[in-house]
């Protein structure tokens, strides 16, 4: 038998190309919205107040404000 | 105290048994010749990934079983660790690999019939690694600590599950509470919001923050291994670990275990 026969060639969507495509997409997720940066004035016990919070969530001050906030808001239906 | 602690361990397992996933593994045409596959990961890093890696290496290697190490992470921490292990107790008794993107896929698929446990550990991130491991781990278990940001990232976690399914249907996922803090209503709270995940299964075997975790990392030992003992670290350990790999063989050979 002179003629090869043609090699059988993985199919798109077979399993392994699935599993490539997947691999490949990784560190791909929608590119994060750049943060506008704004200047707010407190009170510095309020300040020592929220920084102590912010540490015991090992979080940064501005962390912990941006997420009492949307929780605030959340709460608020907006 | 030992009855809630032995209750945990009978609740989870009863938790697993009575899960799909379980029916899942008892209806999958894994040969027992296979390794068992366990991927320890996160996209979020430092919730003590390779701590724990490590401290699952050590002690199924305890057990008799052949166990490699995949160390996905850039950071290479537990191939480092393996060095330092060597070099301090004279050996590591498990193998250890570092493997990046693809090849975690591949080389686990090829390495999988010559080992008893492969244990991955992986992330930190979004990592082509953390995808490979996900379409052949057996398990993924995610490390969460009860901290805002973290709980935050089991979002993306529970996502990638969900695409990775697709194409490994065998993957079962949980999460546990790594580094835990001793006091407070912190821990209640990151449970709460983990069990509200459907794609992910909450493991309710929480691990404290202990020191004996770092001081037995320095030294190049497991918790199991490091003297003075903490008892109480080894016995959370050892309830993970019977949740995890649902058995109890974690409680019998570690060379540690209560008196009933």
């Amino acid at each position: 038998m002179a003629i090869a026969k043609k090699p059988n060639r993985q199919q798109p969507g077979s399993a392994e190309q699935q599993a490539s495509r997947f691999i490949e997409g990784a560190g791909k997720g929608a590119e994060r919205a750049r943060r506008a940066p704004t200047t707010l004035r407190f009170d510095p016990e309020l300040l020592v107040r929220i920084d102590t919070a912010a540490k015991r969530r090992g979080i940064s001050r501005s962390a912990w404000i941006q997420y009492t906030l949307s929780r605030a808001l959340d709460e608020e239906g907006r | 105290m030992q009855a809630v602690v032995q209750n945990r361990r009978s609740l989870c397992y009863l938790l697993y048994i009575t899960s799909p996933s379980y029916s899942m593994r008892l209806n999958s045409q894994q040969t027992p010749d296979t390794a068992m596959i366990l991927t320890i990961g996160n996209v979020k890093g430092g919730v003590g990934k390779t701590t724990l890696a490590v401290n699952f290496a050590i002690a199924r290697a305890r057990q008799g079983r052949d166990v490699l190490l995949v160390d996905g992470d850039e950071q290479g921490t537990a191939l480092t660790f393996t060095a330092l292990r060597e070099e301090m107790t004279g050996q590591t008794d498990y193998t250890a690999v570092a493997l990046t993107g693809t090849a975690v896929r591949t080389q686990v698929l090829k390495l999988a019939p010559k080992y008893a446990d492969i244990i991955i550990d992986v992330g930190g991130r979004d990592t082509g690694s953390f995808r490979a491991a996900l379409t052949v781990t057996d398990t993924l278990l995610a490390p969460v600590q009860p901290r805002t940001f973290d709980v935050w990232a089991i979002d993306q976690v529970a996502a990638l599950i969900a695409e990775a399914r697709v194409i490994n249907d065998r993957l079962q996922s949980f999460a546990v509470l790594n580094a835990a803090d001793p006091t407070g209503r912190d821990n209640e709270e990151a449970a709460a919001a983990l069990r509200e995940h459907l794609g992910i299964q909450y493991l309710d075997c929480p691990l404290i923050r202990r020191k004996v975790f770092p001081n037995a990392a320095a030294q190049g030992k497991g918790i199991l291994e490091y003297t003075p003992r903490d008892l109480k670290a080894i016995d959370e350990l050892n309830t993970l670990m019977a949740c995890v790999y649902q058995d109890d063989t974690g409680v019998k050979f570690n060379g540690y275990r209560k008196e009933a």
